[in-house]
């Protein structure tokens, strides 16, 4: 089934406080906004829920394990077949020695395991990603704080007046962005 | 929790990324110091490829000796950043912020270094490649995964490769801010890294989680990296060798000496980058608090291993102990890795007017090195230079020019790796410091306002 | 000195501060906007649940320490009588075994077992209390009472240990830790213990003592003797508070350390000495930590029977547990290295004693404790607590828990049993490798007997000293708070030191 793509114009607002940031929220979202039309871009983390957002839901937890399953894999192959390629007694042990088959197995478990987290972590963050919309470098530079709201039609106005009367020192951005699920 | 100040964001950034967008006088002269330190062992290593091993002191029968030491040295320091940031991540320990970056360079670095050594002491580097590799290049022979000396490679890489990784992932929010600070070339190499970092609130809970699975993940790497280099000794039959405390005593002694090795980077950090209200007397005291039980976890092992040895009242066993305490020259080199690795520093960190002076900390964190570097060649060289019953040549080790150009070399390829890492990256996390401001809070009790933390 | 940050946010409401201790009065939570996130049951990103506090006040608090001193319930004495029958089984067995004399080490070998299973799981109990101290971890604060009481079952210990001085053969002839030092393994052993019951006691005694205070000024006139003699007289007074504090913190750490110390020595001499040719040098590490991994799985179901059945549920809640896990976990990887740290070198080695030694004590006459042990301390324990969900969850922690302390047992046995079964100690290695050695009547009798009796002290202590560490846990209500950030609740935890 093919996607329709609505097209949406991010709007950023810049506000110097967290409690002004807390209140665009709360602004936008009782003028009707979705949680998931809003989020809140800062220099350093807040506690969770800090600005009331939604929780994010990810599939973090499942890149290790597939990374575990496929490192413990190729220990296995490199080990297993290593040792039936090349099978010569070396020191009184079998050939297929299971203890230090062990040792190497669990570095490639734990390497698999490593390597996919990073890749997890770099997808579920939506990454790497371009900077031309929904983001002004004061953020991270400044230290102020986004409130970014992704809007349609009418909409947009609305959005740039609750910014600015919830106290927004600046309101940019209206490149229109197409609408990603969350 | 005493040491807080207030800081802003623009204070924060203006102050930690100074060294990497300016260019101080003594960063080329320290720099021209180290790069010296590399050329000469270069050239020793070009020397030793030309020649051959025989350049440096070994000879039948110590035939690891100086570049081995170098090796678990060097590892043992790579401990640190795991250590600090891994396990302090974990415990939430407020004072790890401004530690954790400095850790994990120290670790990759001084692991890069570590992987080279057993790699020069083979003689013939190229032939690494059939011993070490899984593949048998047409001769039909492959790696026998039953020595240790193929689990080293498996370990130091997947150690390497997933402290790295931690080491970027953990960078990323910095690389952006980097990218709006910087100019030219190097704006776009941040703007590279960084991979359109934003900020969002999405971004910064996989941050958190990522250092919380990442960490847990490389826990059990960083104790499996030492306990495998400790088995290339613990498995042979040398006798001096064959204990099976050594996985747990090397890893402890890694944990002591790494430690300590962070908090003279600290140190010098403090001094050489004016971060005097990032690095604060707390983080020393803190730091001197850990090493107590580390100390005496590694003492304890260390005296397992003596206990244990002579236990048996094997001839050789016996022998090789007695060597390593009462003949020259370790009758004079085993007190004084004892007095520099434990009783000197050990007593002193129990005073908390210790724990905060920091040029004393400095100090007796490089003592602390000192004796453990001497107690990793105390474990290797008696050992070998003990004559066994099929020995037909033996000889007393001495070190040549050689062995001290290549000790050389590796401090000045860790501290120069680490200054030019410190030079184009922030090397205190600038968002762990900013969430440490935003989180200070305060407890009336009484007439006294304690400092307090919040907690999610 | 900079300008505070702009980007701190500012103060919602008054800051709710705890009330001060002894008031009565209780800890008042404000509800801050969009607090529907945090209602019970919904997590943080990170897999914990929200961070709660206690929510009874001082004086409350102080009625439920003290119930079980003052008052014990029905259900208490019932469970004392059945353990104290349980334990005069054990007695019983006990004499029979003194009875058939010491010639047959073989037939004590269920006795050590028992013995080393409880100085493995209640011994170090009381370290968890002293590492929570010296780390200033506050989740530990509603337990650390409890882990102090298990200094009294070293009581026990002592006094099981006593038998064992018999079985243990002369120095002279064969491998020891002694080098055959005067007045060693009896004397010396004897004494390590003595020290480290009177260490544990000690340390239950001085964190108890304002606890002890504070119920000889609740009791009616006429009574409170009892506890005014152990009060000491303590008034409160600033320096008795530095004292008291200073000598926890050094008790602890002296306790550590001889634990380490005694369990060394128990491990060479009951087992390792007794094995010809057996050396090995991480054997009592591997002893000691495991015994940490135990102790934590017991207190874990100390708390969980507790919490269930000892009316403190306000108290030992998803945190406490949750904390334990963790460290549980932590601990089962522990268990792992030690045992891989051993059996690699000694597989490895190929030499004849070593062949030897693994085959009696893992895949010979063993093999089903060892396997047993493999499951029920390692792999079963591993794949449970890698999932947040059971390390976040009351029943998991302490189904995990049962079950590291069902394969302690068995862990012993192929430890202790095959070491005291190896028929003449004396005899050059490699070792005989006997048969298996089964538990008979009397053995059946003394391993439900010796744990039915560390259950039974560890009860009657509950009637001297409070189960809840008064004083700690008001210092903890003075030190946290729970309040508004933002459109959150975040906790604040006070960080005096």
């Amino acid at each position: 089934m093919a996607r329709e793509m609505a097209r949406r114009t991010a709007v950023l607002g810049l506000f110097r406080s967290a409690e002004a940031t807390a209140d665009g929220v709360d602004a936008l979202r009782a003028a009707g906004f979705r949680d998931h039309d809003l989020d809140v871009l800062t220099d350093s983390p807040f506690p969770e829920g800090a600005f009331g957002e939604r929780e994010i839901h990810h599939r973090l937890y499942v890149f290790p394990l597939m990374g575990a399953a496929c490192g413990f894999a190729v220990g296995m192959l490199i080990t297993v077949g290593t040792q039936m390629s090349f099978p010569i007694v070396t020191g009184g042990k079998p050939i297929l020695s299971i203890p230090p088959m062990i040792n190497v197995m669990y570095e490639g478990t734990m390497l698999g395991a490593l390597i996919f987290t990073v890749l997890g972590v770099i997808f579920e963050s939506r990454l790497p990603r371009r900077l031309d919309r929904g983001y002004d470098p004061r953020i991270l530079r400044d230290g102020l704080i986004g409130l970014e709201v992704k809007a349609a039609g009418d909409q947009v106005d609305a959005a740039r007046d609750l910014l600015r009367q919830a106290g927004a020192v600046d309101v940019v951005g209206a490149e229109r962005e197409p609408d990603r699920a969350h | 929790m005493k040491d807080r100040s207030d800081l802003t964001p623009k204070e924060i950034n203006r102050d930690l990324l100074d060294f990497p967008l300016h260019k101080p006088l003594w960063f080329f002269g320290v720099s021209l110091v180290f790069v010296t330190f590399i050329t000469a062992g270069l050239v020793t290593a070009g020397f030793l490829i030309m020649v051959g091993v025989g350049v440096m002191g070994i000879d039948r029968p110590a035939m690891w000796a100086f570049l081995i030491t170098n090796f678990v040295f060097w590892v043992g320091i790579s401990h640190a950043g795991v250590m600090i940031s891994a396990i302090l991540r974990l415990v939430h320990a407020e004072w790890r912020r401004p530690v954790t970056r400095a850790a994990e360079v120290l670790t990759v670095f001084s692991l890069a270094t570590a992987a080279t050594f057993p790699f020069l002491h083979t003689g013939r580097q190229w032939r690494t490649m059939y011993w070490a590799f899984p593949y048998d290049f047409w001769r039909g022979v492959w790696p026998d995964v039953r020595s240790p000396l193929i689990w080293d490679p498996s370990a130091i890489f997947t150690y390497l490769t997933g402290s790295t990784l931690f080491l970027y992932v953990a960078l990323l929010p910095d690389l952006a801010v980097a990218r709006e600070y910087a100019k030219g070339t190097m704006r776009k190499v941040y703007a590279v890294l960084s991979l359109g970092f934003r900020g969002t609130t999405r971004q910064w809970r996989l941050q958190a989680l990522a250092g919380i699975l990442l960490s847990a993940l490389i826990l059990p790497v960083f104790v499996s990296v030492h306990s495998i280099v400790s088995w290339d000794f613990a498995v042979a039959l040398v006798p001096g060798w064959h204990s099976t405390v050594f996985a747990p005593y090397f890893v402890a002694g890694a944990v002591h000496s790494g430690v300590s090795a962070v908090a003279t980077i600290m140190a010098l950090m403090r001094r050489l980058f004016r971060l005097e209200k990032y690095i604060t007397p707390d983080h020393f005291d803190a730091i001197g608090r850990l090493l107590i039980p580390v100390a005496c976890g590694w003492l304890y092992f260390w005296w397992m291993d003596f206990y244990f040895g002579i236990y048996s009242r094997a001839t050789d066993e016996v022998a090789v102990q007695f060597s390593r305490t009462f003949v020259y020259p370790y009758n004079v080199l085993t007190p004084i890795f004892l007095l520099a690795g434990f009783f000197i520093p050990v007593p002193l960190f129990l005073f908390r007017r210790v724990r905060r002076n920091i040029t004393a900390m400095l100090w007796l964190t490089l003592l602390v090195n000192v004796g453990m570097w001497l107690e990793r060649f105390i474990i290797i060289v008696p050992a070998l230079t003990y004559k066994q019953p099929f020995s037909f040549s033996w000889t007393a080790f001495s070190p040549t020019w050689a062995d001290w150009l290549m000790t050389l070399w590796a401090f000045g390829l860790v501290l120069l790796g680490v200054l030019l890492f410190a030079k184009f990256f922030p090397i205190i996390p600038l968002y762990d410091i900013k969430e440490g401001q935003t989180i200070k809070a305060e407890v009336q009790i009484g007439r006294v306002k304690v400092p307090a933390v919040v907690r999610e | 000195m900079p300008p505070p940050s702009e980007r701190r946010p500012a103060p919602a409401a008054p800051a709710v501060e705890p009330a001060p201790a002894g008031d009565g009065a209780g800890v008042v939570l404000p509800e801050p906007m969009g607090a529907e996130r945090l209602q019970r049951g919904a997590r943080h990103t990170e897999g914990h649940p929200p961070i709660e506090l206690i929510p009874l006040a001082p004086a409350e608090i102080a009625a439920d320490a003290m119930r079980w001193v003052e008052r014990p319930t029905r259900g208490y004495w019932l469970l004392v009588l059945v353990l104290a029958v349980l334990t005069a089984l054990g007695v019983v067995g006990v004499v029979v075994r003194l009875l058939g004399g010491f010639a047959d080490r073989a037939a004590w070998g269920y006795y050590a077992a028992t013995f080393i299973c409880i100085m493995s799981a209640a011994g170090p109990v009381p370290v968890i209390a002293w590492v929570s101290r010296f780390g200033k971890g506050q989740w530990a604060l509603p337990f650390r009472r409890l882990a102090d009481l298990y200094g009294a079952v070293g009581l026990l210990a002592l006094l099981m240990f006593l038998p064992l001085l018999g079985t243990m053969p002369p120095l002279l002839g064969r491998n020891n830790i002694w080098f055959d030092w005067p007045g060693a393994p009896w004397g010396w052993d004897l004494a390590a213990m003595v020290i480290l019951v009177a260490i544990g006691l000690a340390n239950l005694w001085v964190g108890a003592l304002p606890d002890f205070a504070a119920a000889r000024d609740r009791a009616a006139p006429g009574h409170g003797r009892r506890e005014a003699r152990l009060a000491l007289g303590f008034q409160g007074t600033i320096r008795q508070w530095r004292v008291v504090t200073s000598a926890q913190i050094i008790l602890g750490g002296m306790y550590l350390a001889d634990y380490v110390f005694t369990m060394t020595l128990l491990v060479g001499d009951l087992s390792m000495s007794l094995v010809p040719g057996w050396r090995s040098a991480v054997y009592p590490a591997f002893t000691i930590v495991t015994g940490f991994q135990t102790a934590l799985a017991l207190l874990v179901v100390t708390i969980a029977l507790l919490r269930r059945f000892g009316g403190l549920a306000d108290y030992l809640r998803v945190d406490q547990f949750w904390a334990l896990a963790k460290l549980l976990l932590a601990l089962t990887l522990f268990w792992f290295y030690f045992f891989w740290s051993d059996f690699i070198i000694t597989w490895y080695g190929r030499q004849p004693w070593e062949q030897r030694v693994l085959l009696l004590i893992d895949f010979g006459p063993y093999l089903t404790p060892f396997i047993l042990s493999v499951f029920l301390m390692l792999f079963i324990p591993l794949v449970l607590l890698i999932a947040n969900r059971v390390r976040t969850s009351i029943g998991g922690a302490t189904l995990v828990s049962v079950l590291i302390l069902i394969g302690l047992f068995f862990d012993r046995v192929r430890l202790y049993v095959s070491a005291f079964s190896i028929p003449d100690p004396f005899a050059p290695p490699p070792p005989v490798v006997p048969p298996t050695h089964y538990p008979d009547l009397a053995d059946l009798a003394i391993i439900v007997g010796g744990f039915a009796a560390a259950a039974l002290v560890y009860l009657l202590a509950w009637r001297l000293v409070p189960l809840l560490s008064l004083w700690e846990l008001r210092e903890g209500l003075l030190l946290r708070a729970i309040r508004p950030f933002l459109r959150t609740r975040v906790l604040v935890i006070a960080k005096p030191w």
